[in-house]
């Protein structure tokens, strides 16, 4: 009796203030990301093979084209520009499908000192933050960059800290949004920049039919919430560049700011006392 | 397909694991009247609760690829909207969260001397379970809601919060007891309502 009173009441209160007759899809369509929750088939492909030989041109592509390398983890070259465009920009590839030995681009992680010998130069490590821990070291002979990857306890993707290292005169121009606000901070005695946000990338892949090539349409959008901060700054000859990301793509959260409450969560004021204690 | 080419809850989800948006559009027609009312019962602000399911809604089609569809659908998605209604109460704090001691269920309770008209009482009763929910805590708000709107029993709604146990007991324990207060007062005001 005591259950149902209480039930019923409940029902009633709510049926008052939400009839049967509401409908939220069509601001729900409104609120809708630009993009797909990955489907686990988009393209009518035949043959395994096929499949596998298209993944491979998309990790070259993420690796070549600046706004996706996020999606791969990976750290860009370059310096904070703003876009001449619109916030929104769309690049078209046409790309191999075939797997060839040049799609060998990524480096197999490895430790500090080994991507130390491979780069020529002396690796400076950080003073890490409580919890974090090193995961691995990469060496890009192309823009002769070291990157260093740790991660608090054990939230790979949520909590990734990935510092980069390379000569000034490997550095290549970054472009970020027309809207996308770049701080001037101080690192002890040089002046970094800093800002947050990302290319928010949708990646459209079609294989050309009887050919050996896909078109890659990738379509980029500034977001200036992604849950991505950067601070680059240099140091004589040597350039450096701190990313942190604090929430997993894809998720709520890393287009809305980033998990900033649970444990782990760096600020600015946190990757600049990183970047202070490179040794 | 069914009921003229309507998608039951099951197909909507493996539609939208495929990337397709109209499996969402089905699931939202589906369940979106229930969760915006258990949101409202916990927000008790229509607004917060259009954003909290809608929120919801797009979180659902950003990691369906997470949902094991030999599950319902309904549970887990409405769970997590009462739990962001909690979160979204917590953020505003539109609320005076009040300790067991300081409550005092007697203000909650309507005048006695009220015409015994049924929809007057009926009312009365709505009226009476509004304000005294308006007082609990998001928490308990958010399990009464749980027990008594949405059905679910102690061990499921243990089962998909996401906090430590021990809190969940003391939050259930907690709830059951104002409960038991308000449903004791409510019967006492029934009793004593003039024949």
């Amino acid at each position: 009796m005591k259950q149902q009173q209480i039930t019923h009441a409940l029902n009633q209160i709510s049926e008052q203030a939400v009839p049967d007759t509401l409908n939220l899809w069509p601001a729900i369509q409104t609120r809708l990301p630009n993009r797909r929750p990955q489907p686990s088939a988009v393209y009518p492909l035949r043959r395994l093979a096929t499949v596998a030989a298209i993944a491979l041109a998309a990790i070259v592509v993420i690796m070549a084209v600046p706004p996706l390398h996020a999606l791969a983890q990976q750290i860009i070259d370059s310096l904070f520009i703003a876009s001449t465009g619109s916030e929104q920009m769309t690049q078209t590839y046409t790309v191999d499908i075939q797997p060839t030995p040049t799609f060998a681009v990524i480096p197999q992680p490895s430790g500090l000192a080994e991507v130390e010998a491979q780069a020529g130069f002396d690796v400076h490590e950080p003073a890490l933050p409580a919890g974090y821990v090193f995961d691995s070291a990469n060496y890009y002979a192309e823009g002769q960059a070291v990157y260093h990857n740790y991660h608090f306890g054990d939230q790979w993707g949520s909590r990734n800290l990935v510092i980069q290292q390379q000569p000034l005169s490997a550095l290549e121009a970054l472009e970020v949004g027309p809207n996308a606000v770049v701080e001037t901070v101080q690192i002890g005695a040089f002046t970094g920049e800093y800002l947050t946000g990302w290319w928010d990338s949708e990646v459209a892949l079609t294989p050309i039919e009887g050919s050996s090539q896909a078109v890659v349409e990738v379509e980029s959008t500034w977001n200036p919430n992604i849950a991505m901060q950067w601070l680059r700054w240099q140091d004589g000859e040597t350039a450096y560049q701190i990313m942190f990301q604090s929430a997993t793509l894809p998720s709520s959260e890393y287009y809305n700011g980033g998990d900033t409450t649970s444990p782990g969560y760096l600020t600015k004021d946190d990757l600049v006392a990183i970047a202070a204690s490179l040794r | 397909m069914k009921n003229g080419g309507e998608m039951d809850e099951q197909q909507a989800v493996r539609r939208l694991k495929q990337g397709d948006i109209g499996g969402l559009e089905a699931l939202v027609h589906l369940h979106q009247v229930r969760a915006m009312r258990a949101a409202y019962l916990v927000t008790h602000d229509r607004a917060q609760a259009e954003d909290v399911v809608q929120t919801a809604f797009i979180r659902a089609y950003e990691r369906i690829h997470q949902f094991d569809s030999q599950r319902p659908f309904a549970p887990w998605f409405l769970r997590s909207v009462v739990n962001d209604a909690v979160k979204a109460v917590s953020r505003s704090q539109r609320f005076i969260e009040l300790d067991n001691d300081d409550f005092s269920w007697e203000e909650t309770l309507p005048d006695t001397e009220l015409s015994p008209d049924d929809s007057v009482e009926a009312e009365e009763v709505r009226q009476t379970m509004w304000d005294a929910l308006a007082k609990l805590p998001a928490q308990q708000r958010a399990a009464v809601v749980m027990r008594y709107y949405l059905g679910l029993s102690e061990a499921e709604m243990s089962q998909e919060l996401t906090s430590p146990p021990g809190t969940i007991k003391w939050r259930l324990h907690t709830a059951r007891e104002r409960l038991r207060k308000l449903l004791t007062l409510t019967d006492l005001y029934l009793e004593r309502r003039p024949e």
